[in-house]
């Protein structure tokens, strides 16, 4: 299998992801509205789906079912598109591009765009409590799931990691504070997606810090690599507007150059492999989608 | 791109600092406080890492005071050390390995880890060792590089079993029967099988104690032989009592006719340890005799292991105590270093006066601290039957029993036939009589202890008469050194003993002083023979005349060597001769 193209493993649980959402569009669009409608819009615009992918491998590896995990999982797509619509607001990064299409916001409107991005979160919880119905159900499951994804949406994470990006002034912000900002903003939606797939699963300690620690190098790594994409990757690959940051906000290129950046994309990553060692077997998807994201061009 | 001026900063440190990049030992060490497992891992690895060199430096101490039994010989006990540390890690190691395979409970990347770093580290030490050991000499202090390279062994050993103790609870306490494959406890199981396989076959092969040479060197001819008699029992103080009862006068006479000094150290220690300090004229610490008994481990002289037993129980490792002897002493006597050249020695009765060995031209008519010699007093021949040969057998068993006997007839009789012995040496033979003659006497310190007067009297008259008679002898041809030890009726406040020198080249010297040390040089150096730079001794050139120094200029060597056979195979010897010294009070015996 070559690293640059997505794994067998990857694209299988990617197509469950997108019928898992498919539904949701076809229950959005019986309610016709321009909501509904901006939903159907944003969701069907092509992702990777990296983060629920992530998930689904993580629950499987740990001995939970696709079907158990996936409530979980597109909760966490629904958060993460929902961030992708108000990141890409005149208020925020003012984007054109997003997934190769038109940003949300020109196509229906800031207003309408706004209240998309509210709805999507809003159904990301009503997904994220049907996971809790699994089939060895355990009391407080969805209480918990409830809150991982609170943790990483909120003010601990990708609401103040995006605050603290608009707020940084390139010209004083330092590595602490870059990593404090892509911790919150991209790291913790990584590590919930794989906490909650844990959580279902009902994994021991050991494993649950392994996969903790293998989100938590990944996300960073991901993070890193959207910053060297974005000054030399593919306009066509990325599907969105490029060397729109340069200059203009902190990034780990800016601080530290994009060799040794791209130096420390292998190192989290071999960081974020070696971290599934007590997986043994059962981690190897995972390494497959970590290297494939290594690898990735957009 | 042109980065900014901060990108000087290490991205990478700037990573670790935040609790990414988290590195191998890291991760094997775990994080504090999380679970269980890891608090017990990170407590076996604290203890092993502390514990470890803990006990290597324990070791090392004990070796520097040189009093624990273990240590005598400082190349044995590196080895003793070592092999015990690796035995124990392979046997704690292949323990472990065997709870991992039977847990599967870690990764297979993390059993190959240890298996691979653990093989290696084991070929890395016991190669080292090899090394280290090879350069061990027998005295092991001159030199501190191979005892640095072996304390740096053992510390590798015991850091190399703290890991495996760690992962053994690693896997105890984190096993949660996880599947994963069985390759990398079986490689770990393989290697370990490896080391303490070679650590047995290392263990097997003969000490390699490599003996230094002694530097060539010539003799040069000064005309004069020397006799040596030491006497146990007799102390300055005593010395002048006993002149004062009119008492001893043959030794008084003896006196007048040379030069008395105060032999210093002579009541330091137990007589053996100081008749071989005079004898090598180097101290205990590097000649190895420091008492009338030795302690071993238990697989004897052959090397430290000697079978499997041995090598997979390191517990059984136990010191044994037996009677020194000859091959337990380290360095060559004067009696050895002269035979070397080609002199003629006569050695009766001397401490540590071995090898009995004809080709060396020592006649050697008793060792007492030999198991040719200790033996049971009802060996003793008849009397009048008693020849050179069965003396040695009889000696120190008649002494044993002098306290039971009719007032010392034995003794008399044992003393008579000495005295024939010696005599017959000094008609030569056939030949010249012996460059060099070392007596031993006992008997003053049975004086002192018994409080019995007529039986004092009679041996102080009798050892006086026997004295006289060998003086009398030997002053024909040879420059006499005669001395005391305070031995067990020593009463000297400074526990000194008494030497008396006789006979040209001795020349009397104002306020002169005589260590134990210097006996043998001293010796040495009236035969024409030089002194080494590594003995503790050295002739006192005030005690010899201006004619002598004038003819005989003072030369050094670097060394005499190291003695390289052993002696009589220690394990031959029966408890019975341990039982024989004790009854003169030797050894934790007592009258």
């Amino acid at each position: 299998m070559s690293a640059a193209h997505p794994p067998e493993s990857f694209l299988v649980r990617r197509a469950a992801v997108e019928a898992a959402l498919a539904e949701v569009v076809a229950e959005a669009e019986t309610a016709a509205g321009r909501i509904a409608r901006g939903e159907a819009l944003a969701l069907r615009a092509p992702g990777k789906r990296v983060r629920p992918v992530a998930a689904i491998l993580a629950g499987e590896a740990l001995g939970a079912s696709r079907e158990e995990i996936m409530p979980f999982a597109v909760a966490v797509e629904l958060v993460h598109t929902a961030s992708l619509i108000l990141d890409d607001l005149p208020a925020m990064d003012d984007a054109e591009l997003r997934r190769g299409r038109p940003t949300l916001h020109r196509e229906i409107g800031e207003a309408d765009a706004i209240l998309v991005g509210v709805s999507l979160v809003s159904r990301a919880f009503a997904a994220a409590s049907r996971a809790g119905r699994t089939r060895r159900p355990r009391a407080g499951l969805t209480a918990e799931l409830v809150a991982i994804l609170d943790r990483a949406l909120g003010a601990r994470g990708m609401c103040e990691g995006q605050a603290a990006d608009l707020a940084a002034d390139p010209a004083t912000a330092d590595f602490a504070a870059l990593e404090a900002i892509h911790r919150m903003k991209t790291g913790a939606l990584f590590t919930a997606a794989l906490e909650g797939a844990s959580r279902i699963a009902g994994a021991g300690a050991a494993e649950t810090d392994a996969l903790g620690r293998f989100g938590r190098n990944l996300g960073l790594a991901f993070q890193i690599a959207d910053d060297v994409l974005d000054l030399a990757g593919n306009p066509d690959k990325m599907g969105k507007d490029v060397a729109r940051d340069h200059g203009r906000r902190v990034t780990f290129v800016s601080l530290f150059g994009i060799e040794e950046s791209r130096r420390a994309i292998g190192r989290l990553h071999r960081t974020a492999e070696e971290a599934l060692a007590p997986l043994g077997r059962r981690g190897a998807d995972l390494i497959a989608l970590a290297r494939y994201l290594e690898a990735r061009e957009g | 791109m042109k980065p900014d001026s901060r990108e000087a900063a290490d991205l990478e440190s700037a990573l670790r600092a935040h609790g990414y990049l988290e590195s191998g030992v890291q991760r094997f060490l775990g994080r504090p406080g999380r679970t269980g497992s890891r608090t017990l891992f990170r407590t076996a690895v604290r203890a092993g890492l502390l514990g470890g060199p803990a006990l290597a430096l324990g070791l090392f101490a004990l070796h520097a005071s040189g009093d624990a039994h273990l240590l005598e010989e400082p190349a044995r006990s590196v080895r003793l050390g070592l092999f015990l540390l690796v035995g124990a890690t392979a046997l704690v190691g292949a323990a472990a390995f065997a709870a991992s395979v039977a847990a599967r409970g870690l990764a297979p990347r993390g059993r190959a880890f240890v298996a691979l770093g653990g093989g290696a580290v084991f070929a890395a030490l016991l190669g080292a060792a090899w090394l280290a050991l090879r350069e061990v000499r027998p005295e092991g202090r001159e030199r501190w590089g191979p005892d640095l390279v072996a304390l740096l062994v053992v510390l590798g050993v015991a850091a190399t079993l703290a890991l495996v103790l760690a992962l053994a609870a690693q896997v105890a306490a984190g096993a949660r029967g996880r599947v994963g494959p069985r390759r990398g406890g079986v490689l770990a199981l393989v290697v370990l099988g490896l080391g303490a396989a070679l650590a047995v076959a290392q263990g097997l092969a003969p000490a390699r104690l490599e003996a230094r040479p002694s530097t060539p060197f010539d003799v040069v001819q000064t005309g004069r032989r020397v006799a040596w008699i030491a006497v146990d029992g007799l102390d300055l103080r005593a010395f002048d009592e006993a002149r004062a009862r009119g008492e001893l006068r043959g030794l008084r006479a003896a006196a007048e006719r040379g030069i008395v000094l105060p032999l210093e150290g002579a009541g330091a220690g137990p007589p053996p340890a100081i008749w071989t300090t005079a004898a090598t004229g180097c101290l205990p610490a590097r000649h190895g005799i420091r008492d009338t008994e030795t302690r071993r481990a238990r697989w004897g002289g052959r090397g430290p292991i000697l079978d499997l037993r041995d090598a997979l129980w390191p517990l059984a490792l136990e010191a044994r105590t037996e009677p020194i002897s000859a091959g337990s002493r380290r360095l060559p006597t004067l009696a050895e270093i002269v035979a070397a050249k080609r002199y003629r020695v006569l050695s009766v009765n001397a401490w540590s006066s071995g090898p009995s060995d004809p080709d060396d031209g020592i006649a050697l008519v008793s060792d007492r601290a030999t198991r040719d010699l200790v033996v049971s007093a009802r060996a003793t021949p008849p009397l009048d039957d008693l020849r050179p040969e069965d003396l040695r057998r009889a000696w120190v068993g008649v002494a044993a029993d002098f306290d039971r006997m009719e007032r010392g007839a034995r003794k008399v009789a044992v003393d008579e036939a000495l005295v024939r012995l010696v005599s017959d040496r000094l008609d030569g033979e056939g030949g010249a009589p012996p460059d060099l003659v070392v007596l031993g006497l006992t008997g003053l310190d049975l004086v002192a202890l018994d409080g019995d007067e007529a039986a004092r009297r009679a041996q102080l008259g009798h050892f006086d008469a026997t004295l006289a008679r060998l003086l009398d002898r030997l002053v024909v041809d040879h420059a006499v050194v005669l001395t005391f030890g305070p031995g067990f009726g020593g009463r000297g406040e400074d526990g000194d003993g008494v030497a008396i020198l006789l006979g040209e080249p001795f020349a009397a010297a104002p306020g002169a002083r005589l260590a134990t040390a210097d006996l043998g040089p001293l010796v040495l150096r009236v035969l024409g023979f030089p002194t080494a730079e590594d003995q503790d001794g050295r002739p006192p050139e005030r005690l010899l005349s201006a004619d002598f120094r004038e003819r005989v200029p003072p030369r050094r060597i670097a060394t005499f060597g190291d003695r390289t056979r052993r002696g009589p195979d220690a394990e031959a010897l029966a408890r019975e001769q341990l039982d024989a010294l004790r009854t003169l009070g030797y050894g934790g015996g007592g009258r």
